[in-house]
């Protein structure tokens, strides 16, 4: 048996020409078979790639979800901590005591304003006038033609234009510049 | 010899290693089943607590505040403290650490983190700070787990409004009884394993199911008005040395409460520490014979059946006989000639019975029961009583009752059935159902709970005369009650209280009945003082107390004198 064996194997090894077709058959199988292992190998490498990726994701995410979770209580107890606190500064009891500290009463008598024709459902009659600073701005005749609410939005907005140009003037000139160190 | 000698060494070699390898197996067996059977509870027991964790999610209760959003109700978070034992590395550190904070003695501590068993507890109810102070160290072995617990954020405010919540999470008595399904919300529950060292395993078994919070109680109660009523029906019972006392303030176009006291109250959050009978609320639970505020209705029905009107006139010889019974008026007097308006304002019994018994029974009870007399509100308030009424044809009730109950007495309201009926009287004649919730809010969206009309109980102008003839009622003879600049409908009451065999000769439930402004009603209040000592009556004990309380709404709810709104328009 052994003979025969080596026999073969040194007219394989020689490409004898009786079995050489089935010799080369055989080379090529074996060629094949490599790959198919490494392909094999390959795939179960990126299988186990994959499921070792898969696994630490999932390990990640969870850590992740936990943690997560974990704030969210703690942001849930912090917010009910909170609430607390905002209760027990507006507790009416506390609130009533301090303001009695800071010198307030009770309203001891309550004088009611009457505002006769208010609020006006119609055009103002006469002159509009909006006061600034004890200076009268007459309203021009376009915006007395204006209905009452509307009427009172345009003097609202006279008023309003003229504080923010005195106030323009305020925060320009200081104290110290020319116009104070003009003054007597 | 020789032969048979080694022979038999061999036996009994054998037989020996036989001996001692069956003793062996006996040994192991016998381990084998105390560890499987006889310790089996304890073993899986100190594998599941190094392995597995458990815990249920308690949810949230849902938070309940006042008609303008602040808080009344809400809960807080405490934690329990405790430990795994087997999984406590050092005892004697962990003892150490624990027991300044815990506010429990070190070897108490020592002795339970000892003790071997899988779960002990080592504190409960701990503050949020401590168990979080706790919980940042990370003590291997030591659980800290929130527990919520319900705060009523004004102390004892609204008190019998709000009821209590216990242990378990479960409301009683007032708004947390009758909305605790609302309120509670789900408990949830987490599952999972963890490594030798207590961490969390992600990829091991892992389930969570988070609780579902309670929903979020808007109520119809205003605290600036409940802690005013509040601190005047204190100052009234210490004034007049009553014992108890209830005051409700409600919307009668809406049916809303505004406020609902009664004294005594409680603290819910020490309910454990609270007699009972403090929880019942006086305002749907107490059932009293209303006295003369009763006229009202009589005088109601009367108008509406076309029986009187408000000029009508009777002559009260200063009593009346109905079913046996001799009705006199609580002067004892006799008063001549006078008008319906009259018998309101002087509050005559004789005049009462009068309409009533002209009226006939069956007309007269049908309008007590159209008022709602004898029957629950169905308020949204847990405990609430149907008063007693005694109808023709029940067992009890006798001819004398129809003369009795014209002025308040042999029947018995709860004051939020009386306040509910003369609302009815302020709101044009439409009943309103009493509630004290306006809003269920959750994240999703807001429902609002739309004020429900019960019925019409009598004519707009039924009840247009009626509010003039409260009004000259107050200003003729119940001055104490008069808000200058305002004019305001109202009625005293001074009821007897029954005890067995008869009326008490000096207990008296002094009360009034009010609403304003008359022609549009912002406010109707009922006032109860129980068992004054000072003064017995109604028109010197309640009316100054409405007063204080009417004087506080003008200006809380922004109402002009009369004056100013009939020229404001």
């Amino acid at each position: 048996m052994i003979t025969s064996r080596s026999s073969s194997l040194f007219h394989r090894l020689r490409g004898d020409s009786a079995e050489g077709s089935i010799e080369k058959g055989v080379g090529s199988l074996d060629a094949s078979t490599a790959i198919g292992s490494l392909l094999i190998l390959i795939l179960v490498s990126l299988l186990g790639w994959l499921y070792l990726t898969q696994a630490s994701q999932v390990t990640t995410t969870g850590y992740h979800i936990y943690e997560l979770e974990g704030e969210r209580a703690r942001l849930q107890r912090e917010n009910a901590k909170l609430m607390l606190e905002i209760a027990e500064l507006e507790r009416l009891e506390d609130v009533e005591a301090r303001a009695r500290q800071l010198g307030f009463v009770p309203p001891q008598q309550v004088e009611y304003l009457v505002v006769t024709d208010y609020p006006p459902d119609h055009p103002l009659s006469g002159q509009l006038v909006a006061t600034f600073g004890g200076e009268n701005l007459a309203l021009n005749s376009s915006q007395q033609e204006k209905t009452g609410n509307e009427a009172v939005g345009v003097a609202l907005a006279v008023w309003w234009e003229k504080l923010i140009s005195e106030f323009n003037i305020w925060i320009t000139v200081q104290p110290g510049s020319a116009m104070a160190e003009g003054t007597p | 010899m020789s032969a048979e000698e080694p022979e038999g060494k061999s036996l009994r070699r054998i037989t020996f290693l036989s001996a001692v390898l069956f003793a062996f197996m006996l040994i192991n067996v016998g381990q084998l089943f105390r560890w499987q059977v006889l310790e089996y509870d304890y073993l899986l027991g100190l594998a599941k607590a190094e392995h597995d964790w458990y815990m249920e999610i308690a949810p949230l209760r849902g938070t309940i505040r006042d008609r303008n959003g602040h808080i009344l109700a809400l809960d807080i978070f405490e934690f329990e403290i405790t430990a795994a034992p087997p999984m406590i590395a050092n005892p004697e550190e962990a003892a150490d650490r624990l027991a300044p904070l815990l506010s429990r003695p070190r070897d108490e501590i020592l002795a339970l983190l000892n003790s071997g068993q899988p779960h002990v507890r080592l504190a409960r109810r701990v503050p949020q700070q401590i168990g979080e102070t706790i919980e940042s160290w990370g003590l291997r072995g030591i659980g800290v787990e929130p527990r919520p617990k319900r705060m009523c954020a004004e102390n004892n405010l609204a008190a019998h409004v709000l009821g209590f919540v216990n242990e378990t999470n479960n409301g009683y008595y007032g708004v947390e009884g009758y909305y605790n399904q609302i309120l509670k919300g789900q408990a949830g529950e987490g599952q999972g394993e963890r490594d030798p060292a207590g961490n969390y395993i992600p990829i091991g078994f892992y389930r969570l199911a988070p609780p579902q919070n309670g929903r979020d109680l808007i109520l119809t109660i205003d605290r600036t008005i409940q802690y005013m009523v509040e601190e005047e029906l204190e100052k009234a019972i210490a004034r007049y040395g009553a014992e108890s006392g209830t005051i409700i303030v409600m919307e009668p176009q809406s049916g809303s409460i505004l406020a609902m006291a009664s004294y005594p109250s409680y603290d819910p959050d020490r309910f454990a520490d609270t007699p009972a009978e403090l929880f019942v609320n006086p305002s749907v639970s107490a059932h009293y014979e209303p006295g003369s505020v009763f006229k009202i209705i009589t005088m109601a029905a009367g108008l509406d059946a076309g029986v009187v009107t408000p000029q009508s006139t009777f002559y009260d010889s200063g009593s009346i006989e109905v079913g046996g019974r001799t009705i006199m008026n609580w002067d004892r007097l006799g008063h001549g000639l006078v008008t319906m308006t009259d018998v309101l304002a002087q509050s005559l019994n004789v005049g009462a019975a009068y309409v009533s018994t002209t009226m006939g029974r069956e007309r007269f009870y049908t309008y007590v029961r159209r008022f709602g007399f004898g029957r629950i509100t169905e308020v949204d308030l847990a405990s609430e009583g149907p008063g007693r009424l005694r109808l023709p044809g029940d067992g009890e009730w006798h001819e004398s009752d129809l003369g009795t109950n014209s002025f308040g007495q042999g029947l018995a309201v709860t004051p939020l059935q009386m306040i509910t009926a003369v609302a009815a009287v302020a709101n044009d004649g439409l009943m309103m159902k009493p509630h004290v919730l306006e809003k269920i809010v959750d994240d999703q969206h807001v429902s609002p709970v739309q004020p429900v009309a019960v019925r019409r109980v009598v004519s707009p102008q039924t009840a247009e005369q009626l509010t003039s003839m409260l009004v000259e009622a107050v200003q003729k003879e119940t001055d104490l009650a008069a808000v200058p600049g305002y004019k305001i409908a109202g009625k005293t009451g001074t009821a007897q209280v029954p005890i067995p065999g008869g009326y008490h000769p000096s207990w008296t439930i002094a009360s009034f009945i009010g609403y304003a402004p008359p022609e549009d009603p912002a406010f109707i209040v009922l006032v109860n003082i129980d068992k004054p000592v000072v003064e017995p009556w109604g028109s010197k004990v309640a009316a100054p107390v409405f007063k204080a309380v009417a004087e506080q709404l003008f200006v809380l709810l922004g109402i002009p004198p009369d004056e100013a709104r009939t020229i404001g328009g």
